[in-house]
């Protein structure tokens, strides 16, 4: 029976690692253009496609599967310059529901662009062969867990140290809690927001790349996590990194637990939690305070 | 160094200043008094493009500034100390005086950070310290050497010493005066304290409901007797 919740735990840190990759640029872009980016999920499920065109079903190394990831990343990454440039940069002025649709525009058009050049079809992806084992050390370990448990935390930590302790992340904060006194002060703006659009999206290109395989590959694979990376975001404080982080352990740990413990009410215990927690901390729990 | 010919400023359809001219000449020192509401804001910020839409001319060394960016002011030379300071809470004193230093995008004439601190000592032992953890005073001292720090031709100053305990607001003056004399900045300062006001400036334009009421130096504004009473008294 320990074993059994051991094992839950796993996953679960597994899943929130998981939900964490998502939300990371989900919150990142939220901070910035203070909208949710619905097109994020899109551009999540964009990420894999190109894993997937890069690597086939499996890819023959890891190396090879990193390096799909990466691909993935630049390319979402220089499609969010683009979005920026003809879009969202036109709307800076105007109130943020038109953002909100424009970016609803753009999951739309990213779906239907991507059904054009994939298809509709299921597509089953493996993690290269050295990733596909599992340790049993008492519960089964998969190696690929591990691996985006590894991933989870390299790109916390990439993403807390290059905002809090590098000039450019400093700025780049800057502009996101007061972009009028950044620009006042005579920062580049539109230039500081470009790079934070572009990570942003970049992110859901690395999430997608690194999370495509154990998936079925799908036009709906942006669905999959997006719920529960919105509810991350939600909880953890909007624009906040940190909060994202701890909140996708907690709904990861709290779905796992909860497909073990009752397992005849999939999902329950995510709802509850967005509700208690949104109720106890309005604010998130590591909220990012703005100006 | 900075002309306003005919200005006028709006909030989306709210008109607000109404034919404002005036002229300041390179390192000059100019107050705007007028009642809370009366525009002292929203002509610093016209003047800076950050926020009102502005018709008519703004001048800056003869160049008309139309249709160009605040951010874009700062490097011809403006720099504005905003009424409610605006110091970046997430990032140290020091920090917050080399991102103004960065977005004037100038390579040499800038005070180094040292001189800065020097000037205001009240900073010295605060330099490390984030913007976030500041009081209020301090904060307002900070927004000033941060705007000082960039070395602007001129700068725009809104009301400064609000919330200020007297003894700093004293103090302040001095450095101000002090500071702009030594680098050549220009100053265009809003106030509501006439004691702040007379010390950092010579000239004085009244503003009442967006129009300007008076222009002229402070004796001339001393000889007008009723004007305080018109148009400052609450
Ligand atoms: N952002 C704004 N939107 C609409 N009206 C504004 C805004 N800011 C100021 N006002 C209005 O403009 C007028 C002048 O305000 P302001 O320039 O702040 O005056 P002062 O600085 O002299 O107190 C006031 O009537 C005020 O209500
Ligand atoms: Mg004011």
């Amino acid at each position: 029976m320990t074993m059994l919740y051991l094992y839950s735990i796993f996953n679960g840190l597994v899943l929130g690692m998981a939900i964490f990759l998502v939300s990371a640029g989900l919150t990142l872009a939220f901070g910035i253009m203070k909208i949710f980016n619905f097109a994020h999920g899109a551009f999540f499920m964009i990420g894999a496609y190109v894993a997937y065109a890069v690597t086939g079903q499996e890819a023959s190394s890891l190396w090879i599967f990193l390096a799909a990831a990466l691909i993935a990343t630049i390319v979402v990454g220089s499609i969010g310059v683009l979005a920026d440039l003809t879009i969202f940069r036109r709307l800076a002025g105007v109130p943020a529901d038109y953002t909100l649709m424009a970016a609803f525009g753009i999951m739309l058009f990213c779906t239907g662009s991507t059904r054009i050049v994939f298809g509709q079809g299921i597509h089953a992806i493996y993690p290269p062969a050295i990733l596909g084992g599992i340790a049993d050390i008492g519960i089964p370990i998969s190696y690929y867990g591990l691996f985006i448990i590894a991933c989870g935390l390299a790109v916390f930590l990439m993403l807390e140290i290059g905002l809090n302790r590098t000039w450019l992340g400093k700025q780049i904060l800057a502009v996101a809690r007061d972009p009028w006194m950044a620009d006042v002060l005579g920062l580049r703006v539109r230039r500081l927001k470009l790079i934070s659009v572009a990570t942003s999206f970049a992110l859901a290109g690395l999430a997608g790349g690194l999370l495509v395989a154990n998936q079925a590959l799908s036009l709906d694979l942006g669905h999959s996590y997006l719920l529960l990376a919105f509810c991350a975001v939600i909880v953890g404080g909007l624009g906040s990194i940190r909060g994202a982080f701890i909140a996708a352990i907690i709904f990861g740990l709290a779905e796992s637990l909860n497909s073990v413990l009752m397992p005849t009410m999939p999902g329950i215990s995510s709802y509850a939690l967005l509700i208690i927690l949104v109720l106890i901390r309005p604010h998130g729990l590591w909220p990012e305070q703005s100006q | 160094m900075l002309e306003l010919n005919s200005v006028d400023a709006f909030y989306g359809q709210a008109h607000i200043l109404h034919d404002i001219s005036l002229s300041l000449a390179t390192g000059g020192r100019l107050a705007v008094l007028g009642r809370n509401g009366a525009g002292k804001s929203t002509l610093l910020k016209s003047i800076m493009n950050a926020g009102p839409r502005v018709r008519g001319e703004v001048r800056l060394e003869g160049e008309l500034l139309d249709g160009i960016g605040a951010s874009d002011r700062v490097r011809r030379g403006l720099s504005l100390v905003p009424e409610d300071r605006r110091i970046f809470t997430h990032i140290s004193v020091k920090e917050n005086i080399l991102l103004a230093q960065q977005g004037t995008e100038r390579k040499s004439g800038l005070p180094t950070l040292e001189e800065v601190i020097a000037r205001f000592p009240l900073l010295r032992d605060l330099v490390n310290r984030l913007g976030g953890q500041l009081s209020g005073g301090q904060q307002q001292v900070l927004a000033v050497a941060r705007a000082i720090a960039a070395r602007p031709r001129l700068m725009l100053l809104d009301e400064p010493t609000e919330g200020l305990a007297p003894v700093i607001v004293e103090d302040l003056a001095e450095k101000i005066v002090e500071a702009c004399a030594t680098y050549g900045i220009g100053i265009l300062l809003a106030e509501q304290n006439l004691w702040f006001a007379r010390q950092c400036t010579s000239r004085v334009l009244l503003l009442d409901s967006g129009s300007l009421v008076f222009s002229g130096d402070w004796a001339e504004f001393d000889a007008s007797t009723d004007l305080v009473e018109r148009y400052l008294a609450v």
